[in-house]
């Protein structure tokens, strides 16, 4: 058992101002220090004390704060008191601004008003305490605080746990960090994501089994389908195209589109309804369509042509060589074409993942067609590190194939019970639907995640290329309000 | 690069409160696929050379036969042995690695994370072997399904393992700190639109400017002058200062940088 030798910390607590000049001159001041609220906020939040500043603030940092924080004409409360004796010995040391001061969670609950505490902490005087050897992130005096606020401290963390998702800012990510990301976005919202793929099906649902209703009814009226008459089979043919192509476009891309619009919604800290998010997309409904025929269109066209070269040149050298070769080696002559093969997987396989945000540049930055396509390999291309796995498109890849790991999870989670209860009981017919029930399910769930995976990509490559993160930041922080 | 982590608070029997940042569902998937390649790795390897050793000394018929024997004798309990054999495999290296790395494996190492137990003490033997015996139950099929149905319902993101010998899974990586300029141009240092500019800045500004300063080389050439010009403006026409129009926005920010330490000092 080691011994304590963490530093003591000090609560410090705003309990009085001078007068309306004090107030406005000590906002000024403290807006200066914290990074977590405007001059604004804390202006208005002044008017309310007392004010519980920080509770983790080193000795000289509380030294510095309360001697700024009273010459500027406030009253402040200390905990422990500070010792007279050390109030001069502060050096060289800053006040930077920090998170520190002034969590977001203070400023957005209510219950920050706690009780200044009664007893000093010391950890000087502290007895043996475990050995530990991750670093802590911060230490706070929780035996400085009497049993109710502590229990109101404890609210206070379970609710940072809770809203980290929402109130976490844009900024690049590590791989593990979209991933865990979509993970707690997943957890947040999931029902809301979840309706916007679940609406849609639904009424799909409904929809195909109408027809199979209304077919059976038909089946019943006619003996068979080869004797209905000809004016049946132009009508239904002239019905039928339009409603499928329409079916497709409302109950495939829809809800594709639908999701992209929210989760970028999420990502940039506003909410959303799932019926506007809906609305927001349908003028780029027919765009999205259309693009998504031209990727399919673009990357037959890439297979198309990589293998038909491959081809050629593999049949040109297996032939030349067969010649130059002697009997006994011709098979060496077809050994380079083999190889060839899997370059020429990769070719379509590379040119799928460079084009794989076109969605996203639709939706989010009304790129439509080719200018779509153009946009995602453009975004797609460089490097996050100077490795050679950093590379976007490899990094892509790696979320694509973590996130096929994921989706066999998720059918052997959702598709094991179906299978086992269609060979384990007698209602054969019962198991078919269950299978397919369960199966939608499991594509929903995949669906959501992998469009949060990918819709946190596409902004991550922005923020590390485009600085898009600086820039709203600066919108919001920098200078005039609003603009 | 930062990830986004939650927190957890252990209280210590002496009533201090230590924040654990705890890794994310996608932080262990990854650490997890790491260490099944690493696995798989080594057990190639192992394979790899042994039949190399065998082919080199020209045993290769003796251990088929000895294969083909020992088949006979065993018959089902040879498949058996062989399914314990990899559980023991698998299972053991990570019960090894965390102990022996507190808490830690290969693939966690790669990650930043490691495994810890929910008072914030190291892991112990027992602890590492409970939680890996039943890595069987959360791995079902090899595929994770209950771990990750668990992880995703849990708030602290434990699989069955994780609950059952008490343990965290949290982030050891430290925040980075950006790399910026000491120096300041003497020139500069004393310009009185600049000093104004300074004056006026807040805390959030000064984490704006240092943010860009410490990224804009990831940024792509044209955004970075976009973004450089953006601040610059901003804070120019929030302070009212005339700043020159021949300055390079980067070349002010970095002075700005360094005048706003400068002044947080004198506070």
């Amino acid at each position: 058992m080691e011994r304590e030798t963490t530093e003591t910390v000090y609560t410090l607590v705003i309990i009085g101002l001078r007068d309306d000049r004090a107030r406005r001159r000590v906002a000024a001041a403290l807006s200066r220090v914290t990074t977590q609220m405007s001059a604004d906020r804390i202006l208005e939040r002044l008017g309310k004390l007392p004010w519980t500043l920080t509770r983790r603030a080193t000795r000289k940092r509380a030294i510095r704060l309360t001697r700024l924080l009273e010459s500027l004409g406030a009253r402040l409360q200390v905990i422990p008191p500070l010792p007279e004796d050390l109030a001069l010995d502060v050096g060289e040391t800053q006040i930077m601004p920090s998170a520190e001061l002034l969590t977001e969670t203070q400023v957005a609950n209510a219950t920050q008003f706690i009780q200044p505490p009664e007893e000093s902490y010391s950890a000087e005087s502290l007895p043996e305490r475990p050995a530990m050897e991750a670093r802590p992130a911060a230490v706070t005096p929780a035996s400085a605080m009497p049993p109710e606020p502590r229990k109101m401290e404890r609210a206070l963390s379970r609710e940072r746990e809770t809203s980290a998702p929402e109130s976490a800012p844009m900024e690049p990510l590590t791989i593990g960090g979209i991933l865990d990301r979509t993970f707690q976005i997943g957890r947040a919202y999931f029902w809301k994501l979840a309706a916007i793929v679940v609406i849609p099906g639904l009424i799909a649902g409904a929809i195909s089994l109408a027809g199979l209703l209304l077919g059976s009814v038909a089946g019943l009226a006619l003996s068979s389908v080869l004797d209905w008459p000809a004016w049946v089979w132009v009508v239904g043919t002239i019905i039928l195209i339009p409603v499928v192509v329409v079916g497709i476009a409302i109950f495939v891309f829809l809800p594709q589109a639908a999701l992209i619009h929210a989760i970028s919604e999420i990502c940039l800290g506003r909410d959303f309804r799932v019926t506007d998010a809906f609305r927001a997309v349908l003028q780029k409904l027919l765009p999205f369509v259309l693009t998504s025929l031209l990727f399919m269109l673009a990357l037959f066209g890439t297979m198309l042509a990589t293998g038909l070269s491959g081809g050629v040149l593999g049949a040109l050298y297996g032939f030349t060589a067969s010649w130059v070769l002697p009997r006994s080696l011709v098979w060496l002559a077809w050994l380079p074409a083999i190889l060839l093969i899997p370059v020429f997987i990769a070719v379509p396989l590379y040119a799928w993942v460079k084009w794989s945000l076109f969605g996203q540049a639709l939706i989010l930055e009304d790129a439509a067609y080719g200018e779509a396509l153009q946009r995602s390999w453009r975004l797609l291309s460089g490097r996050a590190g100077t490795q050679w796995y950093t590379s976007h498109v490899t990094r892509l890849g790696i979320l694509l194939l973590v996130f096929a790991v994921i989706q066999v999870s998720v059918s052997f989670l959702f598709q094991g019970p179906a299978v086992l209860f269609t060979y384990a009981t007698p209602w054969q017919m019962t198991g078919k639907v269950a299978t397919h029930v369960l199966s939608f399910c499991g594509n929903v769930v995949i669906g959501v995640f992998s469009a949060t995976c990918t819709v946190l990509f596409y902004y991550d490559l922005r923020n590390r290329k485009e600085g898009l993160d600086l820039m709203l930041l600066a919108g919001e922080n920098v200078g005039p309000r609003g603009e | 690069m930062k990830r986004k982590p939650q927190t957890v608070t252990i209280e210590t029997p002496e009533h201090i409160e230590i924040q654990f940042q705890i890794a994310g569902i996608g932080t262990r998937l990854l650490a997890y696929l790491v260490d099944r390649l690493f696995q798989l790795g080594c057990v190639l390897s192992l394979i790899f050379v042994f039949s190399a050793i065998v082919f080199a000394v020209r045993q290769t018929t003796a251990i088929v036969d000895f294969a083909e024997g020992l088949w006979h004798s065993l018959g089902q309990w040879l498949v058996a042995l062989l399914i314990l054999c990899y559980a023991v495999v698998t299972i053991g290296y990570f019960v090894l690695f965390e102990y022996f790395w507190a808490g830690s494996t290969p693939g966690k190492r790669s990650q930043h994370i490691r495994v810890i137990r929910k008072d914030g003490r190291t892991l112990t033997f027992f602890d590492s072997a409970v939680r890996n015996l039943l890595r069987f139950v959360d791995i079902l099929g090899d595929v994770y399904p209950l771990g990750l149905v668990v992880m995703f319902v849990d708030i602290h993101n434990r699989r069955l393992g994780d609950l059952a010998a008490g343990t965290l899974v949290v982030l050891e990586q430290e925040a980075e700190q950006p790399e910026l300029s000491e120096t300041l141009d003497p020139s500069r240092a004393s310009d009185p639109e600049l000093r104004r500019l300074v004056g006026h800045m807040t805390a959030a500004e000064y984490q704006v400017v240092r943010k860009f300063l410490s990224r804009r080389d990831q940024l792509d050439e044209e955004y970075r002058r976009t973004v450089a010009n953006t601040i610059v403006s901003r804070l120019s026409a929030a302070a009212g200062a005339q700043l020159p129009r021949a300055s390079k926005p980067e070349a002010i920010l970095e002075h700005v940088e360094i005048l706003y330490r400068e002044r947080t000092r004198i506070l």
